[in-house]
This record gives structure tokens, C-alpha cells and sequence, in this order.
């Protein structure tokens, strides 16, 4: 007769669908772990010109970055380690503020002047090299990216993944189709915003394109941006995909076309900072990779959906 | 020049001809946009009992729909960030007007005519400078634009006539830009609110939420005076705060319900006939919660996946889901219908 009370004591643990499981024990909480680490390093480093632990940074980001519910939505955490895209450009003028600011104090800082972008214009725009408090405000936001990035680490830790594993028996997630349904909609949402954003920005339209828009064009981690978060969004989607393997394989494949596309443009001038959609051909070439993005998320949509059950929702992603 | 159509307006107006009605619209009671299964955008007139009344298509995924008070007219607004809003002639689907937002403004999706039918109000966005503005249009020149005075915040969504003609709108406090599509821009400052404002624009009363990050979408009016308000909360929504509010000038706001049930989430809300009740959907939870207006407990649950528009109906709701059943509430849950089309977030009552 101890059995029940076995059961009593660890009731939703011991249920949790595999699929959550596996996506916080092989995809979440790595990849927040590497963002939390990646920052640390940075924050170590007390350089001025922290460049190398800045990508590892900006890399363990963009690997977490279609990952937008739960710790990341507290306290604007995830704002303040990445705030982009601004289509006011607020992060040179927030930047400017701070570098004026004496004491200086990140925590009051606007958003935009904070985390990985703004670190980005410190780091690689030369209207801010010669600035004689260039060095502190990096080793502030530097400071202030690890603060943030350890708080959302532990709170997925200490707090978030119990939520999600314990689908059904809180009111967070009132079913376990619930935590899958949050899955499925941040590898929808990733996608988009890699379509519409990561490429859509750039590319305007045919009668202007707009280089100057896409992501991290300074540094030039455009291209590399959207490759590290597709790698990030395959890995999701597979373990999503884990109970049929039919499925699985058609998402992978359509992933594998988009990267090896990426991969492509990536050796051609313009590439890496995707200013190659100024030219007509060039332009091209990214169009066809957005459509080879649109294509994952009709993959997705039509095979994956129906497999976990979960519908994306007319009204339900619709967020208005 | 007088359009023909305007002229024609005035003489209704004038009483010369006797003005078409929504009777000859087939007699809705309710109308919402919907995407029909072949992936077209459609407006569709629903009877009392759940039947089609009439089929029209729009251009575009519309949003909510607003009915003209007398006229079987319905203005239908795209999907922010949308540049268009068409009104149709209900009866024959004839497209009476096209409304283009002007330059460097695009519609927000919501709009109300005032008591006489004569004005129309759209919720926009003056989005270079990321202010919330609200259009105003001439229903008897043929829907011309006739002016625009600021919503009084930032995002306006929902915009309302009250009892004694004034307007109330919600700001929803998040600043997107075209560029950036849909994209939340100021979601650390935001700071939504909920004003009331006299036709001519001029600010009546303001109240803001306790939370900045809850943003106050959607409404809904009673006779008394009182208006209810669904909010969606932009943060972790383990964490959200309650997201029903009934707010009546010169009073607090009345919080209902556990925002975290609703999974931060409120995609329309509705007073009932009687003001007794008040209706709040979540799509994301897949819930209708019904309250009390006097104690503001939790009367009642409608349980279906990516249920969304909700209206009044006899003594409870109605409500629409995005896998097209239409439900009514009462004594249980009853599918008055199923289509083969998703209906869209809201389902306007005439």
C-alpha cells in the first residue's frame, strides 16, 4: 500500500511529456547555462576590447532568442540583454546618454543603451572609438549583461522548468498540450522572425532596399545571426518532431536547405552583413532564403502541428 | 464634387427615400470577419439562431468589424498594421467606401460610428512619431475624413461610444512601427491607459492600469455607463497580474479573475444584455470565463481551443472559435453551429 503515497509525493514529475523534458534538458537549460557562462566570461574580462567574448555572447543569445516566454518576459530581462530592432534608433542615443552620465549607472539606463546590441556600437562603431568613457560603459554593460543573464538561468532553473514539467498541475500550463503548444509557438514565432525580420528588415522593398537595417551589420553577424538561430530552432523542432520520424525528417530536411542557402550567401561579398540585397542579384539570393524560412514554418505548420495535437491558433497567436 | 453617393445618403437622411436596413441585410444579429477553409478572407452576417445571414469577401485578414447603427453598412478594418478599412453595403456586399489611412498612419483594426451614424472613429497610428491617433469620417459625404485629434496615449486599439456620446478608447501603450511589423518596441516603458475623450478629442478622464505591462485592448460598454476592459498582459504569464477590469468614471478600476488562468491573456470581452455579467475569452488558454458585475466571482467556464469573440446573447454569450463553432452559454455550453471557416478575433453584436 505504499505505492499511492510514492505517487502522492512526486505526482508531476513523474508525468511529464518527453517532449518537454527533452527540449529543457537538451535545448533550454544548456542553452541559457552557455548564455549565463558566456556572459560571466565577458564580464571577466575587463577589457576594452572584449570582442572575442562578445561574440560568444551575442552566439549563446541568438541561440536562445526565439526562447520569449516565462524568465526571459520578467522584469524586461530579455530587453535588457537584447533590445533589437529599433526602428528609431534609440540604442546611439541611450549610448550617448550613458558615456555623459557621471556616476555611472547602467540599472537606470534605458533599455536600448543595454545587453548586446548596444555593446555592439561600443565594440565596432567608430563614431563611439575615441570616447574616453568607451572603456567604463563597456565593462559596465558587460557586468550588467551577466547580472541579467544569471537571473534568467536561475529563474528557468529554480522555477520555470518545474512549471513546464508539472504541465496540468498548475495554472500556468492547465494541460500538458499546454507546455507543448508554448514549444510550438516559439519555434513558429522564431521563424517568423527570422523571415520577417532577421531578412525582412534588409531587404525593404525591390524599389529600396534597406542594408543598413540588418542585424549587427557593424560587426557583421547578420548572416551569422540568423544561422545560429535556425541551428537553435532545427534542434527544438526535432525534439518536437522526436515520436514520428517521418515528420522529423521533413522538418530536418527543409532546415538543412534553408542553412546550406545560408551558407552560400555567406561566401559572397556582402554577404556576412547582408548588404549584397542592394544588389538586384544579391537580392535575390536572400529571397530565396526567406522563402526557403517561409517553407520550414508551412512544413511545420501542416506535418508538425497536426503531430503534437496543438493548433498555432487563428486567434490564439494572433496577439491582438 | 458630391459623390453620388453621398447624395443619395443625404436624401435617406433627408427621409426622402426610405433608408435600407439591417433587415434587408437578411436580418443579422451578429457579424464577424473569418478566413474560410481555402485560406480567403470573408465577412459574415450571423442570426440569433448561429445560421450565415450573409457572406461578403474582404480584401484582406480583417479584424473586427463595426456595424452602422441604422444602415446595413459594416466597416470592415485589416489586420493592423492595415492601411485599409472597406464599408460594405450588407445587403449585396456592394463596397461603398474604401478607407486608406493617410499618410504615415495605419489603422489599428477597431472603430465606432456615433449614436446618429452620421461619424465614424478609427483607432490609429501616427507611427513615425509613435502616438496614437484617432481618425474621424464624414458618413454622410460618402465616409470622408474629415479630422483626426490624438487617442491620448500610445497604441489605441478599441475605441467605444458611451452612453452620453463621448468616446472612450484604450490605449494599449505598445508602440510598433511598420517596419518592424508587429514587433513591441517599447515594452520596458509602456504605459498604457484608458481615456475618455468628447468627440472633439478633448480629455475627459484617464485612468492607467497598476501595472504598465498590462495592455488594455478591449471593451466593452454598458448603458450605465460602466465599461469593462480586457487587457493583455506583456510579461511572463505565470506572473500576470488579473487582466478584467470594470471601470466607471471617477471610480477605481475593478479587477476580476486570475490573469495567469487566462494565460495573460484577454481577446475579447462583452457585458451581457443586462450588464450582470461580463465575458472575458482567452484563445491562448482556450477558456470563456463568465463573472458577476455585482460580486465578481466566476459565474461560469466555456472550455474550447482558440475560442475568441464573445458577444451578448439572450441572458448570456455567445462566443466564436478559430476552428468555427459558434457556442452559446447559459445553462451549460451549447454549439449553436459549425462552419468550415476560422472565425476572427471578434464577433460584433448589432
Amino acid at each position: 500500500m505504499r505505492l499511492p503515497i510514492i505517487l502522492a509525493l512526486m505526482p508531476t514529475l513523474a508525468f511529464a511529456d518527453p517532449r518537454v523534458d527533452a527540449a529543457l534538458d537538451t535545448h533550454i537549460l544548456p542553452a541559457f547555462e552557455q548564455l549565463s557562462m558566456a556572459t560571466k566570461v565577458l564580464a571577466d574580462a575587463q577589457t576594452c576590447a572584449p570582442h572575442a567574448e562578445w561574440q560568444d555572447v551575442t552566439q549563446a543569445w541568438l541561440a536562445v532568442s526565439h526562447l520569449r516566454f516565462g524568465p526571459t518576459e520578467a522584469d524586461n530581462r530579455a530587453f535588457g540583454l537584447a533590445f533589437w530592432p529599433d526602428p528609431r534608433g534609440a540604442p546611439p542615443k541611450a549610448l550617448r546618454t550613458l558615456l555623459e552620465q557621471d556616476p555611472l549607472d547602467v540599472s537606470t539606463a534605458s533599455i536600448a543603451g543595454r545587453g548586446v546590441y548596444a555593446l555592439e556600437f561600443l565594440l565596432y562603431d567608430p563614431a563611439f572609438v575615441d570616447d574616453p568613457r568607451r572603456c567604463d560603459v563597456i565593462k559596465a554593460l558587460a557586468e550588467d549583461a551577466r547580472t541579467t543573464a544569471d537571473e534568467i538561468n536561475l529563474d528557468w532553473q529554480d522555477r520555470y522548468a518545474d512549471l513546464m514539467r508539472g504541465a496540468g498541475h498548475n495554472d500556468t500550463y492547465q494541460s500538458e498540450a499546454e507546455a507543448v503548444q508554448e514549444l510550438y509557438k516559439a519555434l513558429l514565432t522564431g521563424l517568423q522572425f527570422a523571415s520577417d525580420t532577421r531578412l525582412g528588415r534588409p531587404l525593404g522593398t525591390f524599389e529600396r532596399p534597406r542594408p543598413k537595417r540588418a542585424e549587427m551589420r557593424r560587426s557583421e553577424r547578420s548572416l551569422a545571426n540568423l544561422e545560429t538561430s535556425l541551428i537553435s530552432l532545427r534542434t527544438l523542432a526535432s525534439i518536437l518532431a522526436q515520436s514520428d520520424t517521418n515528420v522529423q525528417a521533413a522538418v530536418d530536411e527543409t532546415f538543412a536547405r534553408a542553412l546550406s542557402r545560408a551558407q552560400n550567401i555567406s561566401t559572397l561579398t556582402g554577404g556576412a552583413d547582408l548588404s549584397l540585397v542592394s544588389d538586384p542579384i544579391g537580392r535575390l539570393k536572400v529571397e530565396i532564403l526567406q522563402q526557403d524560412i517561409d517553407h520550414i514554418r508551412e512544413v511545420i505548420t501542416t506535418q508538425l502541428g497536426p503531430l503534437l495535437g496543438v493548433d498555432a491558433g487563428f486567434n490564439a497567436l494572433d496577439g491582438d | 464634387m458630391a459623390s453620388r453617393r453621398g447624395f443619395l445618403a443625404g436624401l435617406i437622411a433627408a427621409g426622402v427615400f426610405p433608408a435600407p436596413t439591417w433587415a434587408d441585410a437578411g436580418a443579422p444579429k451578429y457579424i464577424s470577419a473569418a478566413r474560410t477553409a481555402d485560406g480567403a478572407y470573408v465577412l459574415v452576417g450571423v442570426s440569433m439562431e448561429g445560421t450565415e445571414t450573409f457572406r461578403l469577401p474582404l480584401p484582406g485578414r480583417g479584424h473586427a468589424a463595426t456595424a452602422h447603427p441604422r444602415l446595413p453598412h459594416a466597416v470592415a478594418f485589416a489586420r493592423r498594421p492595415g492601411r485599409f478599412a472597406v464599408v460594405l453595403d450588407c445587403r449585396d456586399g456592394t463596397t461603398l467606401a474604401t478607407l486608406d489611412s493617410p499618410v504615415g498612419l495605419h489603422f489599428y483594426g477597431h472603430g465606432t460610428y456615433d449614436a446618429s451614424g452620421g461619424l465614424l472613429f478609427t483607432t490609429e497610428n501616427d507611427f513615425e512619431n509613435g502616438q496614437g491617433r484617432i481618425g474621424v469620417w464624414d458618413v454622410t459625404k460618402g465616409y470622408k475624413r474629415i479630422g483626426e485629434f490624438s487617442s491620448q496615449g500610445i497604441g489605441p486599439h478599441d475605441i467605444r461610444l458611451m452612453p452620453d456620446d463621448t468616446l472612450v478608447i484604450a490605449n494599449g501603450g505598445i508602440d510598433t512601427h511598420p517596419e518592424t511589423g508587429r514587433q513591441k518596441l517599447n515594452l520596458a516603458t509602456m504605459q498604457p491607459n484608458l481615456s475618455y475623450v468628447t468627440q472633439n478629442g478633448e480629455l475627459l478622464d484617464q485612468i492607467m492600469p497598476s501595472q504598465h505591462h498590462a495592455s488594455i485592448r478591449h471593451l466593452s460598454v454598458h448603458s450605465d455607463g460602466t465599461v469593462a476592459v480586457g487587457m493583455q498582459w506583456q510579461g511572463d504569464t505565470s506572473r500576470a497580474p488579473a487582466l478584467i477590469g470594470l471601470h466607471k468614471r471617477g471610480r477605481e478600476m475593478a479587477l476580476l479573475g486570475a490573469g495567469d488562468v487566462l494565460d495573460g491573456y484577454v481577446g475579447s470581452i462583452a457585458f451581457s444584455n443586462d450588464g450582470t455579467q461580463v465575458a472575458a475569452t482567452s484563445p491562448r488558454s482556450g477558456q470563456m470565463q463568465i463573472f458577476s458585475t455585482r460580486d465578481r466571482t466566476l459565474i461560469q467556464t466555456l472550455t474550447q481551443p482558440d475560442i475568441c469573440g464573445a458577444a451578448p446573447f439572450t441572458a448570456g454569450f455567445i462566443a466564436t472559435t478559430g476552428q468555427g463553432q459558434i457556442l452559446s452559454s447559459g445553462k451549460g455550453t451549447r454549439e449553436l453551429n459549425t462552419f468550415d471557416l476560422a472565425w476572427d478575433n471578434h464577433l460584433v453584436p448589432l
